[in-house]
């Protein structure tokens, strides 16, 4: 097999890292990865600092990226509101394709990395299971204004584009906006530290509601699957960890993992409750032996507070992807502690 | 060459398996039941009261060739606790004159269903249901079932399985339970009376999570799971493989009907349905339909139950996929197939 070259922007956040480092083991591709921030994690692959934001650093710094076949597209420009977060999200899009067709004449693909938010899910409840061909919520937020660019910028392209949307991301990464695991077991080992139980700090409707997560493996196996193999390109789809569960029948498996007792409900914004915690983490830190991190390093409450305070049932279908061809599930109430003892081994959680 | 022995062969699961494997070159069929069949066929039926251990040996001593068994029988009684006895005795006569018949027995398949995780009580359980989830407290004539065959097993050549279904979605004549028949034949009287289609269960259940799986793909996945090693001596739920609610499906059907999607009004479908046979027969003659009774059709006792159910209802396929099972059909898209071949067979208008 020809060996490919992969364009990964967005590369230290959470998605990112994680094609980055399947791409890495499968062995048949060059990496390259963009960011703003320096890279944190250990890796071959080549990272260029560039603020794609920035239309001269961006055109200077991708001009050089002529071997580029695949763009893993995984940057994530947050704002204040989600109506704020179109228009420059759609410039980072633009500034990287505006500087990459003219140079990577072997383009073959580019993905763009949406999720469950395009359905409506943080608004309220929505038509579930969720397909992606459903009518659009009225709000529209940047992952429809990138999709509908990048349908009109293909036309009459030789290269191809897709979408993937997970719900839940349930993995590893470092000071990314969207990390659920994260917020999570820091929750859980300052609890510990404690002597709390595990108390559920979400709302308790969605206690008992339906959810879907996909551990970065499985989604970094199916982003390349998608943007190599599947059948029908120049399409969104859905993705999982291919079942759904509560978090009533997940959250005892968490307090397990810490050796914790299953507390009652407490709901609580994580944001004000963990605001003073920073001096009991840095004695987890030190009692342990664990990596220099502070929580505010680690994770962000606000989108942990967001993701737990719904009370509404979330599912995607992940019929279509099946239909194309991708046959992979993972058990989530098995493999839920797999991401969480790959954070103890790396010393970052006791 | 196997020859597969089908009990129950005129049930909605029955028949679908008799009609996927009659034409198969690989299969000889041989279909069980009291009934003989309604519609031309070319397996051997033989009529048989599985209930009976003499008419068992009588009838089923010659099936010498008999290599897979799929058990899809059921005797219906007034409570859980009397469905015990009948629906265990059929499968021990049944197995006592085979075993001691059919030398190249391979497999024999149950088919339990959803009811495995105490649906039936008519009040929410955990879902999505796994497997392995604990047992309800008995009685549940599947636990006697399985347990049963699973000790039988020990030491035998032949292996088991068993499939756990829900919502089964598909046509038979003269069952105990059919979705599909009973809501054809609703739907056809109630746009006889020109009235909008009504969701006529519960109004929690109209927005709970489902499922069903067609009897096409089930036929399939018994034969899989029959002769699939990873899948011996193994339970499976087995579904279309996505969820759905009957908000999604509703209006699919109405369109089917050429019908308004109407509001819903629960009603005692037992009683409100005694007095149609009349209109039935209306119906039949003024669109030159195949004439089967309301009551060979529909079965109002099981929809009451069925559709009383306001709770999510979920099975989790992810040890049947894990197994290799990699059969899938999008509810949605296909859920009028199955009346499209109600129609196409002249059972409905």
């Amino acid at each position: 097999m020809t060996k490919r070259t992969a364009l990964v922007p967005g590369a230290i956040g959470i998605t990112g890292r994680a094609i980055i480092e399947f791409l890495e083991k499968d062995g048949n591709w060059d990496i390259i990865g963009l960011s703003r921030r320096s890279n944190n994690f250990d890796s071959k692959a080549k990272f260029i600092s560039v603020d794609l934001l920035n239309k001269e650093d961006s055109a200077k710094k991708i001009k050089e990226l002529s071997s580029i076949t695949h763009v893993f597209y995984c940057a994530y420009s947050p704002q204040k509101s989600v109506q704020d977060e179109i228009a420059p999200n759609i410039s980072m899009l633009k500034n990287l394709m505006d500087g990459l067709e003219p140079v990577a004449k072997d383009l073959e693909h580019i993905q763009l990395m949406h999720g469950a938010k395009w359905y409506g899910s943080y608004l309220g409840p929505y038509k579930t299971p969720a397909k992606e061909d459903d009518p659009r919520p009225i709000a529209k937020n940047f992952y429809h204004a990138q999709q509908d660019w990048i349908v009109e910028r293909q036309s009459g392209k030789s290269w191809t584009w897709s979408a993937v949307r997970p719900h839940g991301i349930w993995g590893f990464s470092v000071g990314s906006r969207m990390n659920l695991m994260t917020g999570i077991v820091l929750y859980a080992a300052i609890s510990k530290h404690m002597g709390l139980p595990l108390k559920w700090p979400g709302t308790p409707e969605f206690y008992n509601c339906l959810y879907n997560i996909i551990d970065t493996d499985l989604l970094a196996e199916a982003m390349c699957w998608v943007a190599t193999t599947a059948k029908t390109k120049n399409n969104a789809y859905n993705i999982s960890n291919g079942d759904f569960f509560r978090w009533k029948d997940l959250w005892p498996k968490i307090a397990e993992f810490f050796n914790l007792d299953v507390g009652p409900i407490q709901t609580v914004s994580l944001q004000t409750v963990m605001a003073d915690k920073e001096p009991i983490w840095s004695e987890i830190v030190k009692n342990h032996k664990l990596q220099p991190y502070t929580l505010s390093d680690l994770t962000r409450w606000d989108y942990l507070d967001m993701a737990l305070s719904n009370g509404y049932d979330q599912m995607s279908s992940i019929t279509k992807i099946r239909q194309a061809g991708w046959q992979k599930t993972f058990d989530t109430e098995k493999t839920i502690s797999k991401q969480m003892q790959k954070l103890r081994d790396s010393k970052i959680i006791p | 060459m196997a020859t597969a022995l089908i009990a129950g062969a005129l049930g909605v699961v029955g028949r679908a398996l008799v009609e996927h494997l009659e034409n198969d070159p690989e299969w000889d069929v041989i279909g069980l039941s009291r009934r003989s069949p309604d519609f031309e066929t070319s397996a051997n039926f033989i009529s048989v009261d599985l209930l009976n251990l003499s008419d068992c040996k009588e009838k089923l001593t010659s099936l010498t060739n008999v290599s897979h068994v799929f058990f899809t029988p059921y005797s219906a009684r007034e409570s859980f606790a009397d469905e015990v006895l009948p629906n265990l005795e059929m499968l021990k006569n049944l197995m006592t004159v085979i075993e001691e018949t059919a030398s190249k027995l391979q497999h024999v398949q149950l088919m339990l269903g959803a009811k495995w995780y105490g649906v039936q009580f008519g009040a929410p359980y955990k879902t999505p249901a796994k497997e392995s989830d604990p047992r309800h407290m008995p009685p549940n004539f599947y636990y006697n079932q399985l347990d049963w065959l699973t000790e039988k097993q020990k030491g035998c050549k032949w292996t088991w399985s068993a499939l756990l279904p829900h919502g089964i979605w598909g046509f038979s004549v003269g069952s105990e339970m059919n979705m599909l028949t009973s809501l054809a034949v609703y739907a056809s009287i109630s746009k006889h009376y020109g009235i909008p289609l009504n969701f006529p269960g519960n109004p929690d259940l109209y927005h709970s999570v489902y499922q069903i799986v067609d009897v096409s793909l089930l036929s399939r996945a018994m034969v899989w799971a029959a002769t699939t090693p990873t899948a011996a001596n193994e339970a499976f739920n087995i579904t279309n493989g996505d969820f759905t609610r009957w908000c999604h499906l509703w209006p699919r059907i109405a369109d089917f009907f050429e019908m308004e999607v109407g509001e819903i009004r629960q009603v005692n479908l037992q009683s409100l349905m005694s007095d149609k046979e009349n209109v039935w027969k209306e119906i039949c003659d003024k669109h030159n339909l195949n004439y089967y009774k309301v009551n060979e059709l529909a079965t109002w006792r099981f929809m009451d139950y069925a559709f009383n159910n306001g709770f999510d209802q979920m099975s989790c396929l992810n040890k049947i996929r894990k197994a290799g099972w990699n059969g899938l059909l999008d509810t949605e898209e296909t859920i009028t197939l199955q009346l499209k071949n109600m129609r196409n067979q002249k059972i409905i208008p």
